[in-house]
């Protein structure tokens, strides 16, 4: 039977497309997460303070090291997480033999 | 300038180096003997592995922006280039994992090589077609000669004091520039175009795996003998501290700003350099028109299976929490080591020589040099394939021989990177801007229709047009609008918004509302993009009775 002439009721939504959409989404979330914090606690805690007054920690400004460098860690743990065991394997298909163009 | 020394370590590396990416050329052209030419030329027949989508991502990505601008940065505004550069904790994973494997199911289920190739083929229209790639060859040959000026000037800084050098320079004339410069931009841009065009994307990628190396290595031993140079971090903190920097506020009182806390003091800019609304674009802008870039969405069309994509994101996460990290204590650093460069641009290769000893010194200058050729070498290709593959080979002669395809392919990779070498010659000023207009100008035009299309069964051929114009105009205007107010190449930031942000607004905005108001999408398109028989068609073929 020729795909073409499958009914409408013959066919569903793809999985690969419903799950790369999700992962997408929990992509953004993640993103969205790490902004809303880094830049709240950056306006807080790192902006427009006296130089005296700056603590560090390991030489470095505080404000740096819970803004900037603590989340960045966090995020390439959850990286790891979204790579290793989030996004699912799937297989992508082949391409069609019949490429016309070359 | 750099001691003998040095300069031998560095004429020495360079060598070496340049005889690797040869080597792997060759390799290249062995593959493209055996394969179907364009598939292999333009995208490597879909064959990337773990390693090489992950470098070579990390390694066209990161331009020469990220070993001289960044630094000079960090040199001249202190830690407040963390938060600046922050964005890029997330840019692994949205730029790969918005699309990676959708893009590249899409892309196989057509047969898609190019990006213009797979928006052509999603929409079966051959306008949206010619109008990505031929948008898509502007901005990249704005970028490009930018970045193969920024090429010339590293290779000059390398081999200028070297006595051959000095020989060959001294008998060419000054052409619009001087003859060191010209004969150093002739020795960059031939080793890139002769690989590019020899080995196609195959030895576009493995030399990118090879430069992603270069850049960590030089990255990693700067930081270490930068902290043993240093005194500590404590104390350069404290240095930085005690350094005010006046900016004169818009008709009274002065503003005094650090280099510890934010916003960062900016001479040119009464709000200081970093002021939270911009932090926030910054945020949005290096993950969202990273995402955009062709030359990443074509990457992601050429990995061979899921589970080389999954690893490929932790991969560069933590590619590039070493090097970002490490550049910005590294340079923080340099401003006490060094602390009155007059030209900040130069503060990499100062801090090498000043730092480290002279036998690695060619690792370090290196560092720079890869990351732009990385970048170059793959957007030299991208246009190569947009005029060969989307305009000659699909649109003007569709039925042309693989013969002629290929000498096509040679020969315009070939001229392409003669022209833009000769427009280096004498390239205009404002070079950094130049390579923000160019990446926010192409993340405007293709992010919005990449993300319509793959995801959105609604959108429409001329949803897609509206996007990719929408976003076109908008960054033009407002870079438009500022070169109108200041005379210079910069951001016209609307309501305190970069362009960027704007141009994807209206982008997606067009994107949406030209599709509504079109015609729906033939039904057989978006059942074939979109979904599946309930019953696999292998098993309805395999049942004589169904």
């Amino acid at each position: 039977m020729e795909l073409k002439n499958l009914k409408e009721n013959e066919f569903k939504d793809d999985p690969i497309y419903l799950r790369s959409r999700k992962e997408a989404m929990v992509a953004m979330l993640i993103f969205i997460a790490a902004g809303i914090y880094t830049l709240t606690f950056c306006f807080f805690f790192g902006y427009y303070i006296e130089p005296e007054t700056v603590r560090t920690l390991w030489g470095i400004p505080s404000w740096v090291v819970w803004g900037v460098g603590f989340p960045w860690i966090v995020i390439v743990g959850v990286s790891v997480w979204f790579g290793a065991f989030y996004i699912q394997d799937e297989d992508l298909g082949e391409e069609p033999e019949d490429n016309r163009y070359d | 300038m750099i001691d003998a020394s040095a300069g031998s370590s560095s004429i020495f590396t360079f060598f070496i180096y340049l005889i690797l990416i040869f080597g792997l050329a060759i390799l290249s052209q062995r593959y493209l003997q055996s394969r179907r030419f364009v598939n292999e030329y333009f995208l490597g027949s879909r064959s990337l592995g773990t390693w090489t989508l992950a470098m070579t991502y990390a390694a066209t990505s990161a331009s020469g922006g990220s070993l001289t601008g960044f630094p000079a940065l960090i040199y001249e505004y202190g830690w407040i280039l963390a938060l600046w550069i922050s964005g890029y904790m997330v840019v692994p994973i949205i730029c790969l994992g918005l699309f990676g494997k959708r893009i590249n199911q899409v892309a196989r289920k057509t047969g898609a090589i190019t990006l213009p190739d797979l928006l052509r083929d999603r929409f079966r229209s051959p306008a949206l077609g010619v109008l990505i790639a031929v948008t898509l060859a502007l901005f990249i040959t704005v970028y490009m000669v930018a970045q193969f000026k920024a090429g010339g000037l590293i290779v000059q800084v390398l081999l200028q004091d070297h006595p051959l050098f000095q020989s060959i320079s001294a008998t060419m004339p000054d052409l619009w520039a001087s003859s060191d410069y010209c004969l150093a931009l002739f020795l960059f841009s031939g080793c890139v175009i002769l690989y590019t065009t020899f080995g196609g994307f195959r030895a576009v990628v493995w030399t990118d795996v090879l430069q992603g190396f270069v850049m960590l290595a030089g990255v990693l031993l700067l930081l270490f003998f930068t902290l043993q140079k240093s005194g500590g971090l404590e104390s350069v903190t404290r240095d930085l501290a005690a350094t005010q920097i006046s900016v004169a506020a818009e008709g009274n009182n002065n503003s005094q700003y650090n280099l510890v806390s934010g916003p960062g003091g900016d001479r040119s800019s009464p709000g200081g350099f970093l002021p939270i609304g911009l932090a926030i674009s910054f945020f949005i802008f290096w993950p969202i028109t990273g995402a955009g870039q062709p030359g990443t969405l074509v990457r992601l069309m050429a990995f061979k299976s899921t589970q080389v994509y999954r690893r490929a994101i932790w991969m560069v996460s933590i590619y590039y929490s070493l090097i970002y990290l490490s550049l910005l204590i590294i340079f923080v650093c340099a401003r006490t080591i060094l602390p009155s460069l007059d030209e900040p641009d130069q503060v990499m290769p100062r801090m090498a020589v000043a730092v480290v000893p002279p036998v690695l010194t060619g690792i370090l200058l290196a560092a720079p040099f890869a990351a732009i050729m990385s970048t170059v070498d793959s957007f030299l290709l991208m246009i190569s394939s947009s005029l060969v593959r989307d305009i000659y080979q699909r649109t003007v002669n569709p039925k042309a021989s693989e013969r002629t395809i290929r000498l096509a392919s040679y020969a315009t990779t070939a001229i392409i990177g003669t022209v833009v070498t000769i427009a280096a010659l004498n390239p205009p000023q404002f070079l950094q801007d130049i390579v923000v207009f160019a990446s926010t100008g192409l993340a405007c035009c293709f992010l919005a229709p990449v993300t319509l299309s793959l995801y959105w069964k609604r959108s429409t051929t001329t949803g897609m047009i509206v996007a990719v114009l929408g976003g076109m105009i908008t960054t033009v205007v407002l870079y438009a609008v500022n070169w109108y107010y200041t005379g210079g190449i910069g951001p016209y930031n609307l309501l305190g918004i970069h362009p960027a942000l704007w141009g994807l607004l209206i982008s997606f905005l067009g994107g949406f509302i030209g599709s509504l108001l079109s015609a729906p999408p033939p039904e057989s398109l978006v059942r074939f993009f979109f979904s599946v028989p309930v019953t696999p068609v292998q098993s309805i073929k395999a049942n004589p009775d169904a």
